[in-house]
């Protein structure tokens, strides 16, 4: 119990003789104090102006993409077995679907690319979808694929435009459906 | 000095304020119903898992993610309950309200019904949003402070004052202020000022002239990544630097007379090239582009053709009016 209470008192003294790096210790100035103030009027006009939509980005391709990715989402069934979902851009698809229904999809798959929750709440929707399908679905499985585009001068030496197909070892990832029995 | 100065205002003042005829609105109205319509009838088969409360982006989640119900809520109508009933309700209330402003019928209410339809759906689901969301949206939003129900409309022909004026029903324009119109046309300008500067800071490919071959030979956005010759180097150089200078250019050219139909004509061909060259993804911001680009239009140039197109009708009207007459 002494030694204890001897260890907590070096303890302090350490603390005290710690040099101060956090610099000379100012009350907030005045500006500062004001500028804090007007933090939650910013942050609410912002708001109001997310709400009317007239806060928009207009930086479409400004970054150019020098990588292809996409997904590949199978279902895993009991067995372990996979098969790829009847999904859109990985499935034959109806022209109607192709041209008309499915223009939103790239730009999901886009957005979900390095996202984990929202891949998990696809596949939680995948799950749900396929809950009554035979053979049942136990979980889902997101591969990610990757190809880079080779800039024009290295296309010129290697007499192609894109590198070999990659796939993203880390980025595999196994969701398993709430309702299936190994759960 | 204070001649010049009183000159700029008065410049001013007429750029924003002058009366004009709304024949452009009202052909923007048409267009831009009839984009909304299909834009809204084309999310029918994924409309329950785009924004259902268990679709992709889960109720629960969004409503977490907003802070809570009542912002949530603020933010997009789709979460005041979780009943499909409320969803298809919202669907099919939107599919009337694009009808209706296309025809232009009781035009400002079904506008303002689009305008928070389509910022609950905006919000709803982030993740599947494009540039044509985002224009539509500001559109939508600009179009409530433009008369574009007072030309070409079903309003305008039902309009007690008009009929007594001209004596028949006609949907023919009348003259009104232009500042509502003018937001519109400043905040596409706006998309091309802004658009320029981010892709040159961005990426050193819209420098050396290599984007456009980046584009090209990606099979996630190009339309025709197999075929060889447009991924050439030179052709990727001429396309690249043209639609940096076509969209810087714009922003300034298209409000002078004498350069407003040569900037026009580039940037429609601008957005064409990139609606056949690009993927589906793609097509409804270039659809969406070419509609707003209307709205640069004099109306003096709709009624040329509108004469144009009388004139062709009344020649067919008569003709077959005299063989059947014979």
């Amino acid at each position: 119990m002494q030694v204890s209470s001897n260890l907590q008192q070096a303890a302090i003294l350490l603390e005290s003789e710690k040099p101060d790096v956090s610099g000379p210790k100012h009350s907030p100035g005045i500006w500062h104090r004001f500028t804090e103030s007007l933090r939650p009027i910013s942050q609410g006009l912002n708001r109001v102006g997310w709400t009317f939509g007239l806060k928009p980005y207009w930086g479409m391709f400004s970054p150019m993409g020098r990588t292809i990715w996409w997904l590949e989402i199978s279902a895993v069934h009991p067995e372990g077995n996979t098969t790829l979902l009847p999904l859109p851009l990985q499935s034959p698809r109806t022209w109607w679907q192709r041209n008309f229904f499915d223009y939103r999809e790239q730009k999901y798959i886009a957005s979900i690319l390095d996202l984990p929750s929202e891949q998990r709440h696809y596949a939680e929707y995948l799950c749900r979808h396929y809950r009554n399908s035979d053979p049942p679905v136990s979980a889902i499985q997101i591969n990610k694929y990757w190809q880079n585009i080779l800039s024009p001068r290295q296309a010129r030496i290697y007499g192609r435009y894109l590198g070999d197909v990659g796939k993203d070892l880390s980025k595999e990832v196994i969701y398993k459906c709430a309702n299936s029995s190994d759960t | 000095m204070c001649k010049l100065f009183r000159h700029i205002i008065r410049k001013i003042d007429e750029f924003w304020f002058h009366k004009e005829s709304t024949l452009t609105l009202g052909v923007f109205r048409i267009a831009f119903g009839g984009l909304l319509f299909l834009s809204l009838l084309i999310t029918y088969p994924n409309w329950e898992r785009f924004y259902g409360a268990h679709g992709l982006y889960p109720l629960s989640v969004f409503i977490q993610a907003q802070g809570g119900f009542f912002p949530a809520a603020t933010a997009s109508i789709l979460t005041w309950s979780e009943a499909n009933w409320l969803l298809w309700s919202i669907f099919w209330l939107s599919i009337i309200a694009s009808i209706a402003f296309l025809v232009g019928v009781c035009t400002y209410p079904a506008n303002i019904v689009l305008w928070v339809i389509w910022a609950s759906i905006t919000h709803r689901n982030p993740f599947i949003l494009d540039g044509h969301d985002q224009v539509v949206f500001v559109l939508l939003f600009l179009s409530l402070f433009a008369p574009l129900g007072s030309s070409l409309s079903v309003d305008k022909m039902l309009n007690p004052k008009h009929q007594r004026l001209s004596g028949v029903r006609t949907a023919r324009a009348s003259r009104e202020s232009v500042w509502g119109w003018r937001l519109m046309q400043v905040s596409i300008a706006t998309i091309y000022l802004c658009s320029v500067p981010l892709k040159l800071v961005h990426d050193v490919a819209w420098m050396d002239g290599s984007a456009i071959y980046y584009l090209s030979v990606d099979k996630t956005w190009f339309r025709f990544p197999e075929v060889d010759f447009l991924h050439n180097q030179v052709l990727s150089i001429y396309a690249t630097y043209s639609s940096l200078v076509i969209q810087a250019l714009f922003p300034f050219l298209i409000w002078f007379k004498s350069t407003r139909s040569y900037i026009l004509a580039l940037t429609i061909m601008f957005h064409a090239s990139i609606g056949i060259l690009m993927n589906n993804y793609v097509l409804p911001f270039s659809i969406t582009m070419l509609i707003a680009l209307l709205l640069f239009i004099q109306p003096a140039t709709f009624q040329r053709y509108i004469n144009q197109f009388n004139r062709i009708y009344i020649r067919v009207h008569d003709r077959f009016a005299g063989v059947s007459m014979k």
